[in-house]
């Protein structure tokens, strides 16, 4: 077999993989977020933000203010979530939010650690939102839940490379 | 390596790629050698860049954003680097199917493409990187695909040879 004509090969279909992880890299480098695309993933922020809605998140701000939409992390639990802000305390070196959900009765103290009282803009937020595509993250959502869907979608990228021929 | 393989005579597409991968073969019969320089090179380069994003794929399952931020931004600033030299080696030689050299040394480099509808394979010879001795041709592949698309290294040997050869009487 000729190694050149593999390699090219192996090549272009690494390119599919390596080109959108360094293309999602870099937004995150751009804007300073380790997650610069989210999708929404519950309804505490309707009617602004419905399940399944794509969020661009940009976190290169000095400053939240009040009225912002915030996307924050909590310390050992992995889930973006995306509140607004609610209120504000700053000095010149540090800010100290408090969030709440559009569509919550409450606002997010008990969200928060234990013993977190606020939320620190520099080392807790991913990002504040500054676009949106209404439901389309929604495919998202299903592969992320759905099984049958997952395996479907996979199934059916295999057999259209299979099927391509360049 | 010649493929001997059908082909789909209604694919532009199917017949360019048969008969690209069916140029060395040919050229070889001519009496040239293969040079594999841009090919490696560009292999090469190809595979730095998935090596790169291989190992920035490592570091962010590793580490979190804020460690590994400027380790991130140095990668990604060689990736686009070499991204770049890619792209520019890619454009100067545009279509490259074959590079080869002759017994007397003779650098042959040929260009091939086709247009989206028209079943000719539009051939491109320049010798020893000299732009005044660049000629076009148009081969139909009717004439080197048999009726069944099968590929016929003899008439496109043939249509090759008959071409360069002309060049080389016009060059002397």
């Amino acid at each position: 077999m000729n190694i050149r004509q593999q390699l090219t090969q192996f090549l272009s279909l690494a390119y599919v993989f390596t080109s959108a992880f360094v293309i999602w890299k870099s937004l995150g480098i751009i804007t300073n977020s380790h997650s610069p695309i989210v999708v929404v993933l519950s309804g505490s922020m309707e009617p602004a933000f419905q399940r399944g809605d794509i969020l661009f998140l940009w976190n290169r701000d000095q400053e939240a203010k009040v009225g912002d939409i915030v996307v924050y992390e909590i310390q050992g639990r992995n889930i973006p979530i995306v509140h607004r802000v609610l209120r504000e305390h700053h000095n010149s070196d540090k800010q100290l939010l408090l969030t709440k959900g559009d569509n919550n009765a409450v606002d997010d103290l008990g969200l928060y650690a234990k013993k977190q009282k606020y939320l620190n803009q520099k080392t807790d937020l991913v990002g504040s939102v500054k676009a949106y595509l209404p439901k389309l993250g929604y495919v998202t959502i299903l592969i992320t839940e759905n099984v049958y869907f997952k395996y479907g979608m996979l199934g059916l990228m295999c057999i259209s490379t299979l099927l391509t021929n360049e | 390596m010649s493929s001997n393989k059908k082909v789909n005579l209604n694919s532009v597409a199917d017949l360019r790629q048969n008969t690209d991968d069916n140029l060395p073969a040919a050229l070889e019969g001519l009496g040239y050698e293969e040079s594999f320089k841009l090919v490696d090179t560009k292999i090469a380069l190809g595979l730095s860049t998935v090596a790169i994003a291989g190992g920035l794929f490592a570091i962010d399952k590793k580490y979190d954003f804020k460690e590994s931020y400027w380790i991130t931004v140095a990668a990604l600033a060689v990736y686009f680097v070499i991204s770049l030299v890619m792209l520019v080696v890619n454009n100067q030689n545009k279509n490259v199917k074959y590079i080869g050299y002759s017994s007397k040394g003779k650098k042959i480099t040929i260009a091939a493409w086709t247009t989206k509808y028209d079943p000719i394979y539009h051939v491109k010879v320049t010798f020893n990187d000299d732009p005044k001795s660049t000629t076009t041709a148009e081969l139909p592949f009717a004439k080197f695909f048999d009726l069944t698309g099968y590929f016929s290294r003899n008439a496109f040997s043939k249509l090759l040879s008959s071409h360069i050869e002309k060049i080389e009487k016009k060059d002397i």
